[in-house]
């Protein structure tokens, strides 16, 4: 450990400081718990009052929130089989059947301990890895970049729910929402219709709104008559013994690895490193056949990696300026918000920030284990307050959002138009998750490559002969073609059964 | 996702999706025709736009297509639809009326941010609650609350000029 993160570390004990991470983590395990409402829109909601505060602090707050939010969703997912958080999907299959056997406190408990180790044992990912990679970054010239843009939206297509061609119809409408206002280069006006609200383009913020809450909002209420099974229970032994903790040792060590790992890799957040990591833990079990009745192995898995990815996600954001998750696509946005550049750079023009992420998420993993300890009765409670109640209160909080990025309606108007399409984009398919990628990363890409083209004088060549980026392209065909290897490979399969069956007969 | 019955998916989002695709496609090129052309650097304002509209053009035609076909790529059978509430669309179309009339009335300057919060957070709730009456004194009490505070707090601290 490095002077810098231990001076980071020391910083987050600040009385200030301290309190924005206990604020933070409060409101996210708040907002976890609740179903239908998630860190994003949390996030998203709460980036316009970081205006005010200063850049460490707003960050600081910002990953708090994100630490909390994953970590509140088991509350629900145990106690109404609804995770609060799509994170916390798998952590439904086993902690509801513990609970609803009488073992509420437990099955939460073991969440709530395997959230912390997952958290702790990433954060060593994320300490150790960032800096050497932040390094190797800055050598990273404008071609290896473009490439490494186009593999990550390549990546998060292909592993977004529904099909390969969705995911990327998504990237490539959020890619096309970032392109008008002002071209960077020759200054004029694009995709505007002339209109001078349009000179900015949709503003980061409304956008933001849009796709996390006013679509996640009109979301709930179409299915607000949803009633969720509810456990009764004294929420009693929560606490982890040491020999429950020696059992679980190599369980939480691989989902943590899983986890991270998952995280790490460009726009795949917590619900696709549960799932693996769960379906790890069933496969290499003894008793596979425990695992959704309440297995003790599933809620560790599941929890252990869903708050893994959460610092696995961060390195990505803080060495290259690639978002890890969606969540980071927004504190991504935050950092442009505060004018901080994402990226290698980040270390060595404002080190206090990238620092003081790493700090805050250590520091929002051990709050976050003392709040959730002493506070899952109450947060319990909040699981219930009706949903005709609380949408229209965020709902006004969206438009107070979107008004005070630049004090005018057209934001406002933009944030409820973000908000209808990516819904009814949703209909049809269309994830949310390219979506946010894409429309945050367009604008690198295409200034990058604009620079790249400028040095080669208009040769493409570099993207293919420069090794990094071949790398990248290689891995970004091989994600696009795996599909259709796959296809191949499972249509050929009972064909040779076929054939072998034929020639037994 | 709407459940698939006999083999075969739902495809009418998929069908305008896909034509709404090459139509927003064929728009981008239309708008970026009288761009300049580039002079100082190889790729100029137009490229890139164009560039993804065509993308977006051409897997627009796919999903048409194949949605004409009676598939849909990534199309799944929702397990477990029997359970669930019947979904209320309609409730969704009324609530983003409400916020647009809320965002207009403010917006053509009808009403301040006070008395437009109040009436729409009421009428919201009222609306989402299905006009129960033993939630009436819970949702004035919000209404007057959140309107009153979220002004205070966002002209006070925040020093925001709301409407």
């Amino acid at each position: 450990m490095d002077g810098p993160l231990v001076t980071a570390l020391i910083a987050t004990l600040a009385p200030a400081t301290f309190g924005f991470i206990a604020l933070g983590v409060v409101l996210g395990c708040t907002v976890g718990a609740i179903p239908g409402l998630t860190g994003a829109m949390l996030i998203a909601l709460t980036l316009p009052m970081t205006y005010y505060m200063d850049s460490v602090n707003a960050m600081t707050l910002l990953v708090s929130m994100y630490v909390g939010a994953v970590s509140g969703g088991l509350i629900s997912a145990t106690l109404l089989r609804m995770p609060g958080t799509p994170g916390a999907i798998m952590t439904t299959l086993d902690g509801f059947p513990m609970a609803k056997a009488g073992r509420p406190g437990r099955a939460i408990g073991f969440g709530v301990m395997a959230s912390f180790l997952g958290g702790m044992v990433s954060w060593v990912f994320l300490a150790v890895l960032s800096p050497p990679l932040a390094k190797l970054a800055v050598r990273f010239g404008p071609f290896e970049y473009f490439s490494m843009v186009l593999m990550a939206l390549v990546l998060i297509a292909q592993v977004s729910s529904g099909a390969l061609i969705k995911g990327l119809i998504a990237g490539f409408i959020g890619m096309l929402a970032a392109m008008p206002g002002l071209d960077p280069s020759s200054g004029v006006q694009r995709l505007g219709a002339g209109s001078t609200d349009m000179i900015e383009g949709f503003r980061l913020l409304p956008v933001l709104l849009g796709v996390f809450a006013v679509s996640q909002i009109i979301a709930d209420v179409v299915n607000i008559a949803e009633r969720a099974e509810q456990v009764k229970g004294r929420l009693s032994g929560m606490f982890m013994s040491l020999a429950d903790l020696r059992r679980q040792t190599v369980n939480i060590l691989r989902s943590s690895v899983i986890g991270t790992w998952i995280g790490i890799l460009p726009g795949i957040g917590a619900t696709i490193g549960a799932i693996i990591s769960y379906t790890v833990a069933r496969n290499v079990s003894r008793h596979p056949e425990r695992f959704g009745t309440g297995c003790e192995d599933g809620i560790v898995a599941s929890e252990t990696a869903n708050n893994a990815t959460v610092n696995g996600a961060l390195v990505p954001l803080i060495t290259l300026g690639i978002p890890g998750s969606t969540v980071d696509a927004i504190l991504l946005g935050a950092l442009l918000i505060h004018n901080l550049t994402p990226g290698p750079l980040l270390f060595v023009n404002n080190p206090e920030i990238a620092y003081g992420i790493i700090a805050a998420a250590l520091t929002a993993n051990f709050v976050m284990l003392a709040f959730m300890l002493g506070a899952t009765r109450f947060l319990a409670r909040l699981m219930y307050v009706p949903k005709a109640l609380l949408l229209p209160v965020i709902l006004a909080f969206c438009f107070l959002g979107a008004f005070a990025v630049g004090n005018r309606m057209f934001d406002v108007w933009v944030m409820l138009g973000f908000g209808v399409v990516t819904y009814l984009l949703s209909l049809a398919g269309i994830p949310r998750a390219p979506f946010v990628i894409g429309y945050v990363l367009a604008p690198v890409a295409e200034s990058q490559l604009r620079a790249g083209l400028m040095l080669s004088h208009g040769s493409f060549a570099p993207i293919f002969t420069r090794p990094i980026s071949l790398g990248f392209v290689v891995v970004a065909l091989l994600i696009l073609l795996w599909p259709l290897f796959k296809k191949w490979y499972d249509a050929s399969r009972p064909q040779k059964f076929g054939t072998k069956d034929a020639a037994d007969t | 996702m709407p459940p698939i019955r006999d083999g075969r998916a739902p495809v009418l989002p998929d069908l305008i999706l896909g034509v709404g695709l090459i139509l927003v496609s064929a728009w981008v090129f239309w708008d970026t025709r009288h761009l300049p052309p580039p002079v100082y650097e190889p790729l100029g304002a137009a490229a890139i736009p164009r560039g993804i509209a065509a993308l977006l053009g051409g897997f627009g035609g796919i999903i048409a297509a194949l949605a004409l076909a009676g598939r849909s790529p990534g199309a799944l059978a929702s397990a477990g639809d029997g359970d669930r509430p019947v979904p209320r669309p309609w409730l969704a179309v009324q609530t983003c009326l409400i916020v647009a009339a809320y965002a207009a009335a403010m917006h053509a300057g009808l009403l301040g941010f006070r008395i437009a919060t109040f009436l729409f957070l009421a009428v919201t709730c009222m609306v989402l609650s299905d006009f129960r009456r033993s939630y009436l004194p819970a949702i004035v009490v919000m209404a007057i609350g959140s309107s009153l505070g979220l002004h205070y707090v966002f002209t006070q601290f925040f020093v925001l000029d709301l409407p």
